[in-house]
């Protein structure tokens, strides 16, 4: 079953494949999706392993606190729909850095664009292969490295040959099924305890170490400064995630691409409300069963696999089957968005927009977009080795605070402040950029966790609050302090790109 | 330097009306669902036992999974709200100001 899932989804990619004519097929699907479509497609996108197993993981792990990213999930689309979605899609053609790109100095924008991309994009594949790893080693008992190697190559072989038609219908069908999938799992768990709430946290209290205390707050973070970090890594980062604000153009116009956010927000938020259901349904009905616990008490293939179990225990083999194969495919797409997203980076913005100055081919463009996929795929696969066992919702909130301080900054600014001039844009988002990976390295999940250091430097588990400021402020300081002749004619500019940002291209 | 059309678009009451009612209707809504997040996940850790409190005698439902819902709730029911009000209010405007450019 999980094989032939695979394989459906590999035949719709060949059919894309066939469909992709130009560069705008590739990229932006020619601009045809609908609103609804796209609603679905962009919540496939975000709704990745990371939210799936990763949360339902944390729940597992640490109860209560998991829902501090969920409702993180759902605010940071709000943001997106009321903030960027309708402008960028206004202003923009394939990318973000397009936007950003405006009316500032192309060249150094597109680099700094693509450098964003790129840290958000290898930092989110790393969770989603992580994920993907656990899986197939949990399911076929195969050696986590070589899980890992197979789906790197599955992943590039997506890429590749389908482009974004590919990726938008699978990604429309995964969403759906996951959807699906996700709500009988939550509906099985619920079934299971009488339809009651109260029956089935008291269950899992009942089996937890933490006891009655898993309900509360207080079981991952407990100061001011990881939480309020954690916060805006989902607040600012969701709207610099380059693959999800990509899909902003495969819709005809603003109108559709306001709806399909709201829709997206709509799926995003049950489903995120869902998983947490299902964390506690995992720990009420996993905890405590000795066939999921390998010989050292740990669960099988890590706390990301809660999920996965507890579908074996509510519907059997088939269930289990299901639900894998849908996890699967869902991390399956959701790399390919991303890679999709940082191949776009790298040809459109570096290659055909930096080194050849505009005046690429198509057919170079699109080489240099299928090179890079392989690029990242190997970069990834090595990657992923690295943090294996990490909770998974947790390495996509790096992937999100690194978005979150390069990304959401530049594009935020560069829409709704004159001042912002090119060299602010890039030393602001610069700084962000390293300000977010210094301290996530320093952090104890890395330090500690994957490094093996006794202490972690920086002693918060996320580097937002910090790397935030650090980009807003660069970016600020560098613009005002900017008194060239450039930045003048960059400030001039902003109205008329102020103009078609609120109501679209009048001129024609 | 603004072409003659951008010009009239940027003085023209419609446009301004259009850009200070999406302002203060964002902003307000973003910083309404911002507001409640961060406020809530400093309370979170602030007072753990105080959200941990039973919302009713005997139920498992605490205050903090609540309002952790509750606030994801908010989110859905805004997000629909302003999509609502764009296709309609600001499609009205935006097809006033339209028709006066092309006259």
């Amino acid at each position: 079953m999980f094989l032939a899932f695979v394989a459906v989804t590999l035949v719709i990619t060949y059919w894309a494949a066939q469909r992709t004519r130009s560069r705008g097929d590739f990229y932006a699907a020619g601009g045809r999706i609908g609103g609804f479509q796209n609603g679905l497609a962009i919540a496939g996108d975000f709704m990745s392993a990371a939210t799936f197993l990763g949360l339902s993981g944390l729940t597992f792990i640490a109860g209560f606190d998991a829902l501090l990213f969920s409702i993180g999930g759902t605010v940071g689309f709000v943001v997106i729909l009321l903030l960027v979605a309708e402008r960028l899609r206004n202003l923009g053609r394939y990318t973000f850095g397009d936007v950003a790109a405006y009316r500032l100095q192309r060249v150094p924008v597109r680099v700094l664009a693509a450098s964003g991309t790129l840290a958000v994009a290898i930092s989110y594949l790393i969770a989603q292969i992580v994920g993907a790893g656990a899986l197939i080693q949990a399911l076929f008992g195969l050696d986590y490295a070589i899980a890992v190697v197979i789906v790197g190559m599955l992943m590039t072989l997506y890429v590749s040959f389908g482009g974004m038609i590919a990726t938008t219908w699978v990604q429309t069908i995964k969403a759906v099924l996951l959807l699906v999938g996700g709500s009988i799992l939550g509906l099985g768990v619920m079934l299971a305890f009488g339809m009651d709430f109260s029956e089935l946290a008291r269950a899992a209290v009942a089996k937890h170490e933490r006891g009655i205390a898993l309900l509360a707050p207080g079981g991952l973070y407990r100061d001011p400064i990881t939480v309020v970090s954690l916060a805006l890594s989902f607040i600012c980062g969701t709207a610099g995630l380059p693959h999800i604000l990509m899909r902003f153009f495969t819709v005809p116009d603003a109108r559709q691409a306001r709806r399909s956010v709201a829709y997206a927000t709509g799926f995003i938020g049950y489903f995120m409300g869902m998983v947490f259901i299902i964390g506690l349904g995992a720990v009420a009905l996993v905890s405590g069963r000795g066939e999921f616990f390998g010989a050292d008490g740990q669960l099988i293939g890590g706390n990301n696999m809660a999920a996965i179990h507890l579908s074996g225990v509510i519907g059997g083999d088939y269930f289990l089957g299901f639900i894998s194969a849908v996890a699967f495919a869902t991390i399956l797409a959701v790399v390919s968005g991303i890679t999709l997203s940082a191949a776009s980076a790298v040809s459109h913005d570096l290659y055909a927009n930096v080194l050849r100055h505009g005046s690429s081919t198509e057919a170079a463009e699109l080489r240099v977009s299928r090179v890079t996929t392989f690029v990242i795929g190997a970069t990834v696969i090595m990657l992923g080795m690295l943090f294996k066992g990490q909770n998974v919702g947790i390495l996509a909130a790096f992937a999100l605070s690194i978005a979150a301080s390069v990304n959401f900054p530049v594009l935020i600014l560069s829409m709704y402040w004159r001042g912002l001039t090119t060299r602010g844009a890039v030393v602001g988002g610069f700084l962000g950029l390293a300000t977010a990976l210094v301290l996530t390295v320093l952090s104890p999940t890395v330090w500690v966790g994957v490094l093996g250091y006794e202490k972690a430097i920086y002693p918060y588990a996320f580097p937002t609050l910090f790397s935030v400021a650090a980009g807003f402020f660069g970016a600020w300081l560098f613009s005002v302090m900017d008194t060239s002749q450039q930045a003048a004619a960059e400030s001039e500019a902003f109205d008329a790109q102020f103009i078609r940002s609120e109501i679209g291209d009048i001129q024609g | 330097m603004l072409s003659e059309t951008e010009k009239r678009v940027l003085a023209h009451p419609a446009f301004r009306q259009l850009v200070r009612k999406r302002r203060r209707l964002t902003w307000g809504l973003a910083t309404l669902c911002i507001g409640l997040y961060i406020g809530f996940s400093l309370a979170a850790v602030w007072y753990p036992e105080g959200l941990g409190r039973a919302v009713v005698e005997g139920s498992a439902v605490n205050f903090a999974i609540l309002l952790a819902y509750g606030i994801i709730g908010l989110g859905i029911v805004a997000s629909g709200f302003y999509v609502h009000w764009a296709n309609t209010e600001l499609a009205r405007l935006q097809r006033e100001l339209e028709k006066d450019l092309q006259s």
